[in-house]
Parts: C-alpha cells; sequence; structure tokens
C-alpha cells in the first residue's frame, strides 16, 4: 500500500460522505425528492445485508453459516426481541453453524 | 435514550473493533507499517473499502485500481449520506435549528453504514443528531483503536470469524430496517433491492450490487402508499 492510495482514497471517501451534510446542506428537498430519498436506506441497507450473507470472496453467491446467523436475525426481529439480543442471536447461530460445518 | 444508544453502538463498535483489528493484521501481514495501517482508518474510515484496496494492491494491482476499488465499494455513502442529512435536518416545520458548519464536516466524516441506520431510525432531528453523533463517534474510536490492536499486537489474536462475529452487521442492520420493513414502500425498497444485489453480485465488481440497488427505489414507487400510515407498536427497545 502507497501513502499516495491512502491520501486519495481518504480524499475520495470524504467527499462521498459530504455529499448530504456538506452538500445538500439545509437545502429543503422537495417533498417528492424526499419521499426518494427516504426509500433509499432500506434499498441499500437490505442489499448490504444480502451481499454480506451471500456473497462469497469469489464473487458468487453461497448459502453457509451465515445465512444460518441472518435466519436466526430474523426470527428474533420477528418476535420483537430488543436490538442486543437480535445482534447475539445472529453471531452465536453463525459460531455455531460454522462450528458444525 | 443516551444509555440505549450508547450500548448499541458499544456492542456493535466491539465488533467493528475486530474487523479493524482482522484489517491492522492484515494490512502488517501485506507489508503495511502498523503507524500506515492506523493512518488508514483513521483518514480513510471505511472498512470495506480498506480490505478491497489492500487486496488489490498486495495482488500486484495498481494504486488506481485499488482506489478505483475502493471508492466503488464507499459509493453507496453517495445516497446514505443525502438519507443521514435528511434526518439530521428534520422536518422543515419542526424549526430546527441549523446544524453548525463544523458539525456538518465532522459528521460527514463519521458517516458509516450503522451510524447512518441509527440516526435514519429516530423519529425527530434532536434525537437523530444525538444519536448519529454518539454512535458515530463510539464507532469510530473503537475501530480506530482495534486497527492499532491488530496492527501492533498482531497475530496474537484470533480470528474474528470463527467467533461468528460477521453474524453481527447483518444481524443489527436488520434489526434498525425492522420497523421499515413492516411498511409497505419501503418494505419493497427493502426486498427489490436485495434481490437486486444478489442478481448482480456474480456479474460485477465489489460495491456496484449495493450502488444499483438504489433502483429499487423506483420499483417500490410503483405501489400505492397506503392508506393510513403504519400503526405498528413501538418496537420493544423504543426508537426514542
Amino acid at each position: 500500500m502507497t501513502w499516495v492510495t491512502i491520501i486519495v482514497l481518504a480524499v475520495g471517501t470524504y467527499i462521498l460522505k459530504a455529499v448530504g451534510p456538506v452538500g445538500a446542506g439545509r437545502r429543503t428537498l422537495p417533498p417528492n425528492v424526499g419521499s426518494v430519498v427516504m426509500l433509499l436506506p432500506p434499498a441499500l441497507f437490505a442489499a448490504l445485508v444480502a451481499v454480506q450473507t451471500f456473497a462469497d470472496d469469489a464473487g458468487g453467491i453461497t448459502l453457509d453459516a451465515r445465512a444460518g446467523g441472518l435466519l436466526a436475525a430474523g426470527v428474533a426481529v420477528w418476535f420483537r426481541a430488543p436490538f442486543i439480543v437480535v445482534v447475539v442471536c445472529g453471531v452465536m447461530v453463525t459460531a455455531l453453524a460454522r462450528a458444525i460445518q | 435514550m443516551i444509555g440505549t444508544i450508547l450500548r448499541h453502538s458499544v456492542v456493535l463498535g466491539t465488533t467493528g473493533a475486530l474487523m479493524g483489528a482482522s484489517f491492522g493484521v492484515l494490512a502488517v501481514g501485506f507489508g503495511m507499517s502498523p503507524v500506515m495501517a492506523c493512518t488508514m482508518s483513521v483518514v480513510v474510515y471505511a472498512g470495506a473499502s480498506q480490505f478491497v484496496a489492500l487486496g488489490v494492491e498486495s495482488a500486484g494491482g495498481s494504486p488506481l485500481a485499488a482506489i478505483t476499488g475502493g471508492m466503488l465499494v464507499n459509493s453507496r455513502f453517495v445516497p446514505l449520506s443525502l438519507a443521514v442529512s435528511l434526518s439530521l435536518n428534520g422536518d422543515p416545520e419542526e424549526n430546527n435549528p441549523p446544524m453548525s458548519w463544523p458539525y456538518r464536516l465532522v459528521s460527514s466524516h463519521l458517516i458509516v453504514d450503522f451510524s447512518a441506520a441509527v440516526s435514519i431510525a429516530q423519529g425527530d432531528a434532536r434525537a437523530a443528531r444525538r444519536a448519529f453523533w454518539i454512535s458515530g463517534w463510539v464507532l469510530y474510536l473503537l475501530y480506530i483503536a482495534g486497527t492499532a490492536a491488530g496492527a501492533f499486537a498482531g497475530a496474537a489474536l484470533t480470528d474474528p470469524d470463527a467467533l461468528g462475529l460477521d453474524g453481527a452487521y447483518p444481524a443489527a442492520l436488520l434489526a434498525l430496517l425492522a420497523p421499515q420493513l413492516r411498511q409497505r414502500r419501503p418494505g419493497i425498497a427493502a426486498l427489490a433491492g436485495a434481490g437486486i444485489a444478489l442478481a448482480l453480485t456474480p456479474f460485477t465488481a465489489p460495491g456496484v450490487p449495493v450502488l444499483l440497488a438504489v433502483l429499487a427505489v423506483a420499483i417500490a414507487r410503483l405501489v400505492p402508499v397506503e392508506r393510513e400510515p403504519a400503526n405498528d407498536p413501538p418496537s420493544p427497545e423504543g426508537e426514542s
């Protein structure tokens, strides 16, 4: 890794993150745009969850211990378990499934 | 409420610290100095992109390829930071005081998936600002501490995957997403987003599937809004 990579990636990442708080600032969005923006997080987070759970290092889709962890977390969410319980379920079942494999 | 946010942040921050630690171990293993690895976590502060850049360069890729790969993974921060700033600004009719410039400049750097999700999950701008500030700092500091531990203490650390810690982030995001999954349009946006991302994963570079998941919003907007707002009881932990 070179310093150039680190610095350019740092500046670039900061610019991406600053689009909202700095770029859009206090401009109030028209209601239409606002409703689009508020639908972005569910789409993005669900996509992240899906990729973190089902993608493998080689760019394929795979079903492994992580899917068990997500299922357990999903069941906990279904029963409206507290946040910490959901996370612990996800972690423990992932570890358990991986140990059994 | 501060206690709840703080507790959640420390739980997630601990797994974030382990992610930082595995980055530190890996980076030093690939010939980075510990100081360099820590600096990268401090100034880039976007875990996945750091792993991608490291992977590309250690496989003999050019710095340009490493930067491009990292930026692609981070491209989701554009839509995410817009949603964060909307939640921090709040409803224009609430008459919230404007965010100061230093707050905006610093909070931009503190945006990661979890701090964004926490602030978006709050009901109003005051709560969102507080929640974002607390979770943002806790996650940031623990991540850097983890990187330092990994980079300096190195191989003494156990493999976080064996402990199932890679199951923590998806579970946490799912928990924060839950109230929205129970509503029609956000629920469809989430399902479609996950579907798009998985469908694209085999064919595109890392980062692209999640970025293109924003197209799910167009699908969600095809369905009519529910006539009544979702009347769910608040989740037991209370989002406030």
